[in-house]
């Protein structure tokens, strides 16, 4: 009230928020514009969330097309490259002349007799060049179309020679590979989870907040109670309680599901709030008037009218069943090989060895990081922009 | 094998006779004392006489001390022994370091094993092995004082043994039936059986029939005597007092569940108060941080100038659950002698930090090969697996060279599953049998057995279906022997079998290998040293190497678990045959022969089919930590790290 | 207000008793049945057990009998303190929880600390300075910290401080203060070792709370009693710290609430990657041996733990703000 007030004195009819907004775009088009091209213009304006946009896209990207940006099967061993360091590209070739192709030197590797370290020494003397659109091994494009060809590689010139961006592990396996292909669970299960989130919380919360009464204290007084239990333990105990026998879909999916059932409830709440709020709305009163059922009412008029919120809420909540999966997996609880997921990847991490001798096989923790942060950003930015009138 | 450092083939030799009655051992032959010795004792301990609150050395030892001969040198006493454990579980690290048992192995050096006499001063035994005789060394004490008599034995053969808490471990239980013990005087007693039992000293070596820890055939009558209703000196106020504060129901759990001697009252690693005869005991409880255990002064051992053992004051066990903060202890120079939960995977770790933590890794052996095992008794593939040729293809598809460079560095031996290289029974045909990697061959023998038809991924196929099994296995992910079920899977995949892998928890695959659905299951061939001593692995009848779980069930007499009866002419018959002779058979020579022919009947077609094996068991042994050997064995048979009695060492003051 | 306090206190102890019947489900919930696989544990170590022994074990259980005969057997037991026997440690639950509990709660706490003397200022501060460098700095930080997997920090904070402090790693004490009796450099050799477990466990709650200080701070800092105090010339120290941040801090406190489930949580994942004397490891192991029992215990004494928080921060906001009791 007091702002709305003070802007008037100040002859502007904008909250003080879209001031901003107001310095690009002409005041005469802000005045007529829809609810989501003022969310886009404020959104755009979050740079951070439209850099996490990017990030992201790549992300589920790699991930989705994961056959494609590999470069080895991420099972493949080989013994002979084992905990390869990431690789140095270079851009002088074996005669020590300037190039601009990058490749990469031939590796030779010594073996410390005493402690049996193993460790690569770069061959001046060759350089494999890094081709593009190579023959590789062969995979299922979409799980569908046999192909064999990977984005980047060596090629089938450099024989032996493989090419590891960010290493190899204990048993020769590229790790850039693996981390690709990890990336197909772990980011996927936190968009399948979400989802069933989403789906029990605008049930749940809807009902709850357009009923009200007992059921909306039922339905609180259930989400106050699975609030109440510390999550991780909780789920720790739900994924120890998984049936042992399990094949591994199955177990991905039962995982989702335990992760979902705890995670919907702080979506529940904002629906029930949006919806307690809106309830007494005018436009929705009249609806109700001219005879809308209930249902309709919820799905046609109220929920379009704080979608921008539940998608906002949704990408906040991405994160946390992304850590929660790592968590689980890193305990042994979650998903186990020969499922690669980055949770799994840091699990094979977890030892002083890693750390001491082969810190690269850490860096399944770096896609993490980058994943949930950029989650993170992108939800800080849809929340802004969800909101043009308030905070 | 350059890098290994120690030559394998040298490593054990076991002193074949090792169980016969020549060792009634009344005098030593290890090491003798002078005749007028003056024992000496710890300081800690020469305080405690001097203050009067204990008896001098002398009127401690007994009349006949135990001499133990140092490795390397006279030790210096002090200090304190740290090392880590997981707590009240972990049970057997704490207790391996001093088990008392009546009869011992004793290792004078890294290739030879023979029977002593432990904390007896004797044993002897008639020619057909159906009557013992064990005679105590005279003035024995308790770690509270009181004198160890036949009195302890006979109170344990009533009430742990005939009595109520069902202590009857089966080597002292011939085919379910009881022996009789008879004490002859305050020193000596007897038990005889109803039938030969000639493998009962080399079974008490490995067991002590009775708590963890020792001793055998006794306990401390003097104190448990009060935990028990129906005794005279029951005293059923402590009893009620001790159910109460122990969570327990009966007051039998007080003494263990069903017998297993491990209950808060009789344990010694449970209940800081019970009197032992080993050399450390108890001061707190397991459940503290950090579990601490104290020189016994009563100990009945000396070294050979007459200076009673243990070296080592005190032994402290820091609580830890994750490795992780066990190899940084380790870096940091934080445990003195540690094996346990040692694992070998960190060895480029521990060797790169030996000079900022102060130790070196020293190398053991271990008496176990890895081994698949195809269930001869799985329902589908049973027949198949029962086929020596297509066990032959399995087994020369592996590449055991490349797992063992791959996932090993090297470090162990690729061999079939078979005795230990120094054991009695080691034969170097039986280890390289089918090892030779041949996939080619393989293919041929499949042919060769008609399963040349093939499906539409070029699986083969039998009685007109794709042959598809899985590898069960309990490894978690990030395991070396994980990645080794990966790679034999992949080998078997090469030859045309549709082959998966199971991962599965450690129950439910103990689970499957009892109910027999498993169809090939991953463990480790152990206690392959002295294979005699518990030949389980080899009869079929230890459900965790599941090669033939259900004829396993019929033959082992004390199963109870779901059999089947093999076929008249199938060999496994002909294997327990023998072993029931072997049993029987107190001759020596006619015994060992006996028993070569179970393992010759192994060699001609194996049923477990090994990969690598004799892995390196690393200790870390701080450069403080005096008279520690290497290249010994490490095999349960063999008590672990017990082998080289830790009573021996010292820490070196400064 | 007393009627509020009873409310709360009858609605606490209503979920304490869901709890309990939502732990004893999870106990249930592996198939087959914990005694299966002690008696597989056991035979692995050598060990055997009678089948008669396996048979009165399930009765004392009350295996096989209905499961709200079974449940009423084991809550009885709880409620007048045996917590039954640990089958894998072979000792009753209540000797190995207690220790580890007060632990637990120590941790938690001096996290919650730490969360706090973080959160607070920095929320103040990027609220001030809303769009300035520092807060984004700020913001950036926190969700970094938000971002790293608890267990992952905790293991290159573990290998900082025993690489390039060479410090003394896992635990909470040096290895010469273990049993020490309590005296200041005892209490300071447990601080050097509380920094690591509390940064870790604080560092995801750290972020959330900075985003609802800064937000609350935002909605009180344009209130116009505001200009007035700075109107009448008041110092802009004394005028933030004195009305708007504590007005800011009700809702702030509401909040703690629901922040300690997520501590806990994140203590529990701490702990087991710093060797931490805490309920964490124990949970896991009892989870993984499938110790139903001892993890079904666990479970509930870290729920009511969290309930009895949740129950003190209500009260307090009560207290700090009267329209609470109202609602």
């Amino acid at each position: 009230m007091d702002n709305t007030a003070k802007s008037l004195e100040n002859g502007n009819a904008l909250p003080p928020d879209l001031a901003g907004v107001n310095d690009e775009i002409p005041y005469e088009e802000l005045s007529i514009a829809t609810p989501g091209q003022l969310m886009w213009w404020k959104f755009r304006k979050h740079r951070i969330a439209m850099i996490s946009v990017v990030v992201l896209a790549i992300m589920y990207f790699m991930a989705f097309f994961a056959g494609f940006f590999t470069p080895y099967d991420p099972n493949e061993f080989d013994a002979s490259y084992k905990y390869v360091p990431p690789m140095h590209i270079t851009f002088t070739d074996e005669n020590g002349d300037f190039t601009w192709r990058p490749g990469v030197r031939g590796l030779i590797e010594e073996r410390d007799p005493e402690t049996l370290r193993r460790s690569y020494n770069e061959d001046p003397d060759t350089w494999y060049p890094i081709n593009f659109f190579v023959k590789g091994y062969e995979y299922k494009l979409l799980w569908l179309f046999k192909t064999d060809i990977h984005l980047f590689g060596l090629g089938e010139e450099a024989g032996e020679q493989p090419y590891f961006l960010l290493g190899s592990d204990r048993l020769g396996r590229d790790m850039f590979s693996r981390i690709v292909q990890g990336g197909q669970i772990s980011l996927s299960i936190g968009l399948v989870s979400v989802f069933l989130s989403l789906l029990l919380g605008i049930v749940l919360g809807g009902v709850s907040g357009y009923y009200g009464g007992w059921v909306d204290n039922l339905i609180q007084r259930t989400i106050e109670f699975i609030r109440s239990i510390p999550t991780l333990p909780l789920w720790m105990a739900l994924s120890a309680a998984l049936p042992p026998d399990w094949p591994q879909t199955q177990r991905y999916f039962g995982i989702t599901i335990i992760l979902s059932m705890i995670g919907w409830t702080s979506l529940g709440r904002q629906v029930r709030g949006r919806f307690l709020a809106l309830r007494n709305e005018d436009f929705v009163l009249s609806a109700r008037l001219t005879g809308a059922r209930d249902m309709r009412v919820i799905i046609r008029h109220m929920v379009p009218s704080f979608t921008s919120h539940i998608i906002a809420s949704l990408t906040l909540s991405i994160p946390g069943i992304i850590l929660a999966e790592t968590s689980l997996s890193f305990l042994g609880l979650g998903l186990r090989q020969p499922v690669i997921s980055w949770g799994v990847l840091l699990q094979e991490a977890q030892n002083v060895r890693t750390v001491a001798l082969a810190p690269w096989l850490m860096i399944p923790g770096l896609a993490v990081v980058m994943a949930v942060l950029a989650f993170n950003f992108l939800g800080d930015g849809l929340r802004d922009a969800a909101d043009p009138f308030n905070r | 094998m350059e890098n290994k450092g120690l030559s394998r083939r040298s490593f054990l030799k076991l002193v074949a006779g090792s169980t016969a009655a020549a060792f009634v051992a009344s005098a030593e032959p290890l090491a003798a004392l002078a005749q007028d010795v003056t024992y000496n004792e710890a300081p800690m301990l020469a305080e405690l006489v001097a203050a009067g609150e204990l008896p001098p050395v002398a009127e401690r030892l007994p009349k006949n001390p135990r001499v133990i001969k140092p490795y390397k040198e006279i030790g210096e006493y002090g200090g304190t022994w740290h090392r880590a454990f997981k707590g009240i579980s972990d049970r057997w690290g704490p207790t391996k370091c001093q088990e008392e048992m009546a009869i011992e192995w004793f290792a004078p050096d890294e290739t030879t094993v023979e029977l002593v006499p432990g904390f007896v001063a004797e044993w002897t035994q008639n020619d057909d092995a159906t009557e013992f005789t064990f005679t105590l060394r005279d003035g024995l004490k308790w770690s509270d004082g009181a004198p160890f008599t036949t009195e302890n034995v006979a109170f344990w053969y009533e009430w742990n043994y005939l009595g109520e808490l069902e202590n009857k471990h089966s080597f002292l239980t011939p085919d379910g039936v009881d022996m009789v013990l008879e004490v002859i005087d305050e020193l000596s007693w007897k038990v005889s059986f109803h039938k030969p039992n000639p493998l009962l000293p080399i079974s008490m070596a490995k067991s002590t029939g009775g708590p963890p820890g020792g001793p055998s055939m006794a306990v401390p009558s003097h104190y448990l005597k009060q935990f028990i209703p129906d005794h005279p000196d029951g005293n059923q106020d402590m009893i009620d007092a001790a159910i109460e504060a122990n969570g327990v129901q009966v007051w039998q759990d007080l003494f263990g569940t069903a017998g297993d001697m491990q209950g808060p009252i009789a344990f010694w690693f449970k209940n800081p108060e019970l009197p032992v005869i080993n050399a450390w005991k108890a001061v707190n409880f397991p459940t503290d941080d950090p579990f601490v255990m104290e020189r016994n002064p009563y100990y009945h051992a000396v070294d050979t100038e007459g200076n009673q053992l243990p070296y080592i004051d005190k032994m402290e066990h820091a609580l830890f659950d994750d490795n992780t903060v066990l190899d940084l202890w380790i870096a940091q120079g934080r445990i003195d002698m540690q094996n346990r939960h040692v694992s070998s995977a960190n060895f480029t770790f521990y060797k790169e930090n030996e000079e900022a933590g102060d130790y070196q890794v020293v190398l053991w052996k271990n008496a176990a090969t890895y081994a698949y095992h195809p269930n001869i008794n799985h329902e589908k593939y049973g027949p198949l697996f029962d086929t020596p040729a297509f066990r032959e293809a399995l087994s020369i598809a592996i590449n055991r060279e490349e797992i063992n460079d791959l996932i090993y560095d090297g470090l162990q031996e690729p061999r079939q599953a078979s005795p230990v290289s120094g054991s009695p029974n080691f034969d170097p045909e039986f280890e390289t049998r089918w090892t030779e990697y041949d996939p080619d061959k393989a293919n041929e023998l499949l042919d060769g057995i008609g399963l040349t038809e093939r499906d539409g991924e070029g699986f083969r196929m039998w009685n007109g279906e794709t042959i598809s099994f899985n590898i069960m296995h309990r490894f978690p992910t990030g395991d070396p022997q994980a990645d080794e079920a990966q790679l034999v899977e992949n080998y078997w995949r090469a030859i045309g079998l549709k082959v998966g892998q199971d991962l599965v928890e450690r129950s439910l695959y103990e689970e499957r290998c009892e109910n027999g659905d498993v169809e090939v299951g991953v463990w480790g061939v152990d206690r392959s040293s002295i294979v005699m001593a518990d030949p389980g692995r080899y009869l079929g009848w230890v459900d965790d190497g599941p090669w033939a779980p259900l004829y396993g069930h019929w033959g082992d007499p004390s199963s109870v678990l779901k059999k089947v009866e093999p076929p008249d002419d199938h060999p496994i018959k002909e294997i327990w045959r023998l072993w029931s002779e072997v049993q029987a058979e107190p001759d020596e020579a006619t015994r060992n022969a006996l028993f070569q022919k179970i393992m010759d009947i192994h060699k001609e077609h194996p049923w477990q089919i090994g990969s690598v094996g004799e892995a390196p068991a690393i200790f870390i042994v701080s450069n403080r930590f005096g008279n520690m050997m290497p290249n010994f064995i490490v095999d349960d048979t063999l008590r672990g790290q017990g082998l080289i009695m830790p009573c021996q060492c010292y820490i070196k003051q400064a | 207000m007393i009627q509020f306090i009873i409310r709360r206190t009858m609605m606490a102890a209503a979920t304490i008793a869901l709890i309990s019947v939502v732990s004893f489900i999870i106990i249930q919930l592996p198939p087959g049945d914990f005694l299966t696989s002690y008696v597989a544990t056991l035979s692995q170590q050598g060990d055997t057990i009678p089948e008669e022994a396996v048979t009165a074990l399930r009765e004392a259980y009350g295996l096989g009998e209905p499961i709200y005969i079974q449940y009423y057997k084991w809550i009885s037991g709880v409620v007048q303190g045996d917590f039954g026997q640990s089958l894998e440690w072979g000792v009753p639950v209540n000797t190995l929880i207690w220790d580890r509990l007060r632990m637990t709660l120590a941790v938690s706490a001096s996290s919650i600390l730490f969360v706090w003397t973080v959160a607070i200022p920095i929320g103040v501060f990027s609220a001030t300075n809303q769009y300035s460098l520092a807060d984004y700095f700020f913001t950036f930080l926190g969700f970094l910290g938000l971002a790293i997997p608890n267990f992952l920090l905790a293991l290159i904070l573990m290998w900082i401080g025993f690489s390039w402090f060479d410090q003394d790693v896992g635990g909470l004490y040096s290895p010469e203060y273990q049993n020490a009796p309590w005296s200041m450099a005892k209490f300071i050799d447990l601080l050097s070792h509380l920094w690591i477990p509390m940064v870790v466990a604080g560092t995801s709650g750290t972020a959330g709370l900075i985003r609802t200080m800064r937000a609350n701070m935002l909605d009180e800092i344009n209130q116009p009693y505001v200009e007035t105090a700075r109107a009448k010339g008041l110092s802009e120290l004394r005028l933030i710290w004195k009305y708007p941040v504590r007005v800011a801090l009700n809702p702030f406190i509401s909040t703690v609430g629901y922040a300690l489930p997520e501590l806990i949580g994140g203590v529990t994942i701490v702990a087991v990657v710093l060797n931490l004397p805490t309920i964490g490891p124990l949970l896991l192991r009892a989870l993984l041996s499938q110790d139903m029992y001892l993890a079904g215990i666990i479970l509930m004494l870290l729920s009511i733990l969290t309930v009895l928080g949740t129950f003190i921060s209500d009260i307090l906001l009560a207290i700090f703000d009267p329209r609470i009791r109202l609602e």
